[in-house]
């Protein structure tokens, strides 16, 4: 099975950009044109890394022959890239219609306060990073949170204090 | 009735192999490389009357037929599976829980279009489908099923999955493909279209994920066996997603032209909490609303157009007595507002001017003159654009104040009390 | 070809082209910010709306093909409706700020917001605050972010033509703003250009920001000297104060299409060299006699060089001149006086060169020179410098040229003791000037009529776009008062005429006429 990066593999800095080459080589090698690489490329790098710093746009431009200043249109256009560390756990709390209609505003304050952070913030310990998301396509189960790769739905305040407590 | 797309979607682990095969997977597909020949696939998808089921609803066969004859270049097949409309979240099964059914739907679609090389577009927050559906293409390659000489049938056909990043409007196909070139998803003005101009430059059918799990269903069972399960001119099963104040939310497969107030009280169970039904989004956030007064409709594309709104991704939301309908707005807009990629100067603006204005009234400082300036900014918005995307951030604004214009006007007017909330809503 | 019908008007067009390109053929009016004739079509300003019989709603001009038949209408109701309808989500988040923008006077959005009669606004929302307000990017352009209306000119500016690739949009949705990548510079050979594409004052031109508002200009249309390209430029001058920036007179160059030459574009350093013809020019004749004349003046060269014998003087003619000029300097010192040692050429003065616009032959006439004075092999001024620099000369003759620059300024010392006579002729002050016994203040190719001839024998008419200064002349009119003095009488009245006898005489010319040269030249006869 392939599997992503874990959150524990992230922050060793942009040293370890060179060490990606490889798997950049591979990336690159899968599509028709290289600038088909850019999206992945930088999923990788801020996989890696945390976020996509401006020597991660520097490598997935060299990768993509891609113009670096593009790069940065595409960081800045997707809402998954971070320009700015997130925290060790990134929660994406959605707003989309079915969770506000299952009351996701109330367990979305509850998060706030049991985090102390607003939408955009980062925990001082660094260990939580919270965005408000658009649908994230689990209505049947809303209100719902990803956190990192999971998606946790029906949520309560009592669920998520089980899923962020049980958090290292 | 029998479960067709959804029969693996509770079997543990159908993402594998070895599972999946049990069931019968790729023997369609085998079959079908090693003994049929691309035209009679094509034939057979256009008389199933398979429409597309990512929410324009336009028959396969004729988009497939589109591609240009004698071309020299190499043709693509692009699977949406940047599934990210409000209300929709039944890809997801596909993806997750049984991704041989689509790989084994791309192989006999590229089969039959000709092409050789396939790309699964995959929103990015799906990580979880994504590493079951990676898992599944690497142990088809690995068995030989996909690759140069796919199901040993001498057919070569290369699967690569592409993850998108967070923008709903690559869902909208065009946007794909500029994202899958490792660009922003900005939508491409057309013409040309993607049959004739589409990724790299190339022939390019683009096929939502659950269409093309039909594919193998169509070539196993035949296209009249698949036509006959729907109503005419739209073959075969849907699957719906129903969320919101209803007892059983969840993804239905049910037969198009489904009665919808039959999957709200029948197979969701009913409004939550036994309250009354107050309105129904029934294709996504892009869909007119409809009152619980016009809910008594059919489930297929003619029928909801007929009635105003449209099937688009069958996602459901249903919407109780307690609901307040500016709060509603207010979410909708935000989210246009947050997705629109900002290329047309009507969306763009549009889009964040209209969520200003109801934030505005949200807030407590409406005035009534709002209302028809957001319609008129509506209205505007229309049409004018080079993707459905403004329109389709139009149309709640439309539906929402042209519906409960009374509600709007009694929110500014008198503020969030004039809602009556009935004991025991949360 | 199809028939197609605009506005009532009934056209034929070619097939195929787009409804924007129809209308700016038959030379009718659309508005539109995004689209450019010279970058690929991006459709995103939504502005050029356009009615059309049989379709529905309104289509935009500029991404729409004309077909046999197609009946357009650009100023019906419903197409005026729906452009109004761009125009006000085009200002939504628009600033407005006409009264301290630099862009006023030539502002499309301005002008549109104009004639629409948009002026109120029902925009009473905050305007998403965009943060770079007149920030420098670079050495020629300034951005103003929230005057942008993300037409993308400039992104597809960067990557189409200058393949530089400078800016981007960042962001999505109305937060996308337009920027350069952080910590790189807008610094390419062709980034003024920019500013003229900005459809609004979102990039402006850090040399003319503020210098003066656009009403008070002239324009006149000319052909840019930096070098053997020839770029169609419009000189943009001080109109109505002259008195405002005394002796500044010319503000800007800007580019001026031609599609057999440049294009829409010009390259930076063509663009700003304007400065020359205003600035470091002789204004005062020098001769012999204290406070000298020019009657007097062109008496005394003419009296030199009546007792000059042939092979004692030298020319060194000028690239720099027009073809009628070169045409009166061959009559006078090739066939008249008959000098056997003339040359125009300067070694080792080749400069840039890319493979768009810039040439590395920094003269806008050097073809015009080779054809006209025919000088073959000798046209090198080396020979003529080395007889000097040996005593063998009694005089020189230079146009325009700074020995110094070329030879060294050694070489020029040498040349000032060993030459008796030295008579320099040309518009800016150089070291070569200053040694010069006699210097005749010519004008520049802003102040006079004339042709130049381009790398490919291209010629093209330059116009006078400001008076002379006083005491200066143009060259061809100091040629014909001196061939008068010499016995070489030609009754020309203006260059056109010198230019009527340059055609019949030089078959390269053959058959031309400035009427023919129209604004964008011909291409010689062989």
């Amino acid at each position: 099975m392939t599997a992503l990066p874990t959150a524990d593999s992230r922050f060793r800095g942009n040293d370890t950009l060179s060490a990606l080459d490889h798997e950049a080589q591979k990336i690159v090698a899968k599509y028709d044109e290289k600038r088909a690489a850019v999206l992945p490329l930088l999923h990788l790098a801020q996989d890696t890394i945390g976020y996509v710093t401006p020597e991660a746009m520097e490598w997935t431009a060299k990768w993509s022959e891609v113009p670096v200043v593009h790069v940065r249109e595409v960081v800045t256009f997707y809402s998954m890239y971070h320009q700015k560390p997130v925290g060790k756990h990134h929660i994406r709390f959605c707003t989309g219609t079915s969770c506000v209609l299952r009351g996701c505003e109330s367990q979305l304050n509850y998060l706030k306060k049991k985090l102390k952070i607003e939408n955009g913030d980062v925990t001082p310990d660094g260990k939580f990073s919270l965005e408000e998301a658009e649908c994230l396509c689990n209505c049947e189960g809303a209100p719902m949170m990803q956190v990192d790769k999971d998606y946790h739905v029906d949520l309560t305040e009592k669920k998520t204090d089980e899923i962020l407590d049980g958090l290292k | 009735m029998e479960a067709i797309l959804s029969r693996n979607f509770n079997i543990s682990n159908a993402w594998k192999l070895s599972v999946a095969e049990e069931r019968g997977a790729y023997q369609t597909a085998k079959k079908v490389l090693t003994s049929s020949k691309p035209e009679e696939v094509l034939a057979a998808v256009m008389a199933s009357n398979l429409r597309g089921l990512g929410g324009a609803g336009f028959p396969t066969g004729k988009k497939w037929s589109f591609l240009p004859k004698n071309n020299p270049k190499p043709v693509y097949l692009v699977i949406n599976a940047d599934e990210g409309e409000p209300g929709t979240c039944k890809d997801r099964y596909i993806l997750e829980r049984d991704p041989h059914q689509m790989i084994e739907g791309i192989i006999i679609s590229a089969f039959a279009i000709n092409s050789h090389k396939a790309y699964v577009y995959i929103r990015g927050e799906y990580v979880r489908p994504y590493e079951n559906l990676q898992a599944a293409v690497d142990e088809a390659y690995t068995k030989g099923y996909l690759g140069k000489n796919a199901l040993g049938s001498g057919y070569a056909i290369d699967l690569v999955v592409h993850r998108g990043a967070g923008a709903y409007i690559c869902g909208e196909e065009t946007a794909l493909l500029n994202s899958l070139e490792g660009g922003r998803g900005l939508p491409r003005l057309k013409p040309p279209f993607p049959a004739i101009v589409g990724l790299f430059g190339c022939p390019t059918i683009i096929n939502n994920v659950e269409t093309v799990a039909c594919v193998p269903h169509i070539m196993k069972n035949g296209a009249e066996w698949f036509a006959a399960l729907g109503i005419p001119g739209c073959g075969g099963t849907h699957l719906f997603s129903i969320s919101g104040h209803v007892e059983k939310p969840g993804v239905y497969e049910l037969p198009m032209g489904v009665s919808l107030k039959d999957i709200i009280y029948k197979n969701a169970g009913g409004i939550l909490g036994g309250r009354q039904l107050k309105a129904v989004i029934p294709g996504g956030i892009s869909a007119k609303i409809l009152t619980a007064a016009e809910v008594d409709v059919k489930m297929d594309y003619d029928s909801l157009k007929n009635a105003g709104t449209m099937l688009g991704s069958a996602g459901i939301m249903v919407m109780d007595e307690t609901t307040c309908m500016v709060k509603m707005l207010y979410y909708a807009t935000k989210f246009f507002a947050h997705e629109s990629c900002g290329q047309c100067s009507p969306c763009r603006e549009g889009t964040g001017w209209a969520h200003k204005i109801v934030t505005r009234i949200y807030s407590g400082h409406g005035k009534i003159e709002d209302l028809d300036e957001l319609l008129r900014i509506a209205r505007n918005m229309e049409r004018r654009t080079i993707c459905v995307f403004a329109d389709a951030a139009a149309w709640p604004i439309l539906s929402y104040i042209g519906k409960f214009r009374t509600e709007f006007e009694q929110f500014i007017t008198q503020g969030k009390a004039a809602l009556l909330e009935p004991a025991g809503a949360h | 070809m199809a028939n197609i019908v605009i506005d009532g008007k009934s056209f034929t067009v070619k097939d195929g082209i787009t409804i924007i390109e129809a209308i700016d053929q038959v030379k009718s009016e659309l508005p539109r910010y995004c689209y450019h004739p010279g970058l690929s079509i991006a459709g995103n300003c939504r502005i050029c709306q356009v009615e059309v019989d049989k379709m529905p709603g309104t289509v935009i001009a500029c991404n729409t093909r004309v077909a046999e038949g197609m009946v357009i209408h650009t100023q019906s109701e419903k197409a005026k409706d729906s452009q109004k309808v761009v125009l006000e989500f085009l200002l939504a988040n628009h600033p407005l700020d006409c009264p301290v923008c630099d862009q006023a006077g030539e502002c499309k959005l301005q002008d549109y917001y104009m004639e629409y009669g948009v002026y109120d606004s029902h925009f009473d929302e905050t305007k998403v605050k965009k943060t770079k307000k007149g920030v420098s990017v670079g050495p020629t352009i300034m951005l103003d972010q929230e005057r942008c209306i993300l037409c993308s000119r400039c992104v597809r500016f960067g990557d189409e033509i200058t393949k530089t690739h400078d800016f981007g949009i960042f962001g999505r949705g109305d937060r996308a703003k337009i920027d350069i990548y952080p910590g790189k510079e807008l610094d390419n050979k062709y980034s003024g250009n920019v500013a003229d594409i900005c459809p609004v004052g979102a990039l402006t031109d850090k040399d003319f920001r503020f210098k003066m508002r656009v009403w008070y200009l002239g324009k006149q249309e000319s052909v840019c000297p930096g070098c053997s390209r020839g770029c169609n430029i419009s000189v943009e001058f001080e109109k109505s104060r002259p008195y405002h920036l005394k002796n500044d007179r010319v503000m800007r160059l800007k580019p001026r299409e031609n599609k057999d030459v440049n294009q829409w574009w010009m390259c930076d350093e063509g663009r700003y060299a304007y400065k020359s013809i205003d600035q470091n020019r002789i204004k005062a004749i020098k001769a012999s006699r204290m406070n000298p004349q020019w009657k007097d003046t062109l008496e005394e060269v003419a009296g030199i060089l009546k007792k000059a014998s042939l092979s004692a003087w030298g020319l060194i003619a000028s690239p720099q001149n027009t073809n009628e000029e070169l045409y009166l300097t061959k009559r006078l010192f090739l066939d008249t006086l008959k000098w056997k040692q003339a040359a125009f050429k300067a070694p080792g003065q080749d400069g840039f060169e890319d493979n768009f616009l810039i040439k590395k032959d920094k003269n806008p006439n050097t073809l015009g020179a080779e054809k006209i004075l025919n000088l073959g092999a000798n046209e090198d001024m080396t020979a003529i410098v080395e007889k000097a620099k040996r005593g063998e000369l009694e005089g020189l003759f230079i146009f325009n040229h700074d020995l110094a620059k070329i030879f060294g300024a050694e070489t020029l010392k040498v040349i000032r003791q060993k030459v008796k006579t030295i008579i320099y002729q040309g518009t800016n002050l150089n070291p070569t000037a200053e040694i010069a016994d006699i210097v005749l203040p010519a004008v520049t190719y802003a102040e006079k009529d004339g042709t130049f001839t381009n790398f490919e024998g291209r010629v093209q008419r330059i116009r006078k776009a400001v008076e002379p200064f006083a005491g200066t002349l143009p060259d061809w009119d100091i040629l014909l008062n001196l061939a008068g003095l010499l016995g070489l009488t030609l009754k020309y009245l203006r260059p056109e005429h010198i230019f009527d006898d340059l055609a019949k005489e030089n078959s390269a010319f053959k058959e031309m006429n400035y009427k023919k040269l129209g604004n964008t030249g011909l291409i010689w006869s062989q």
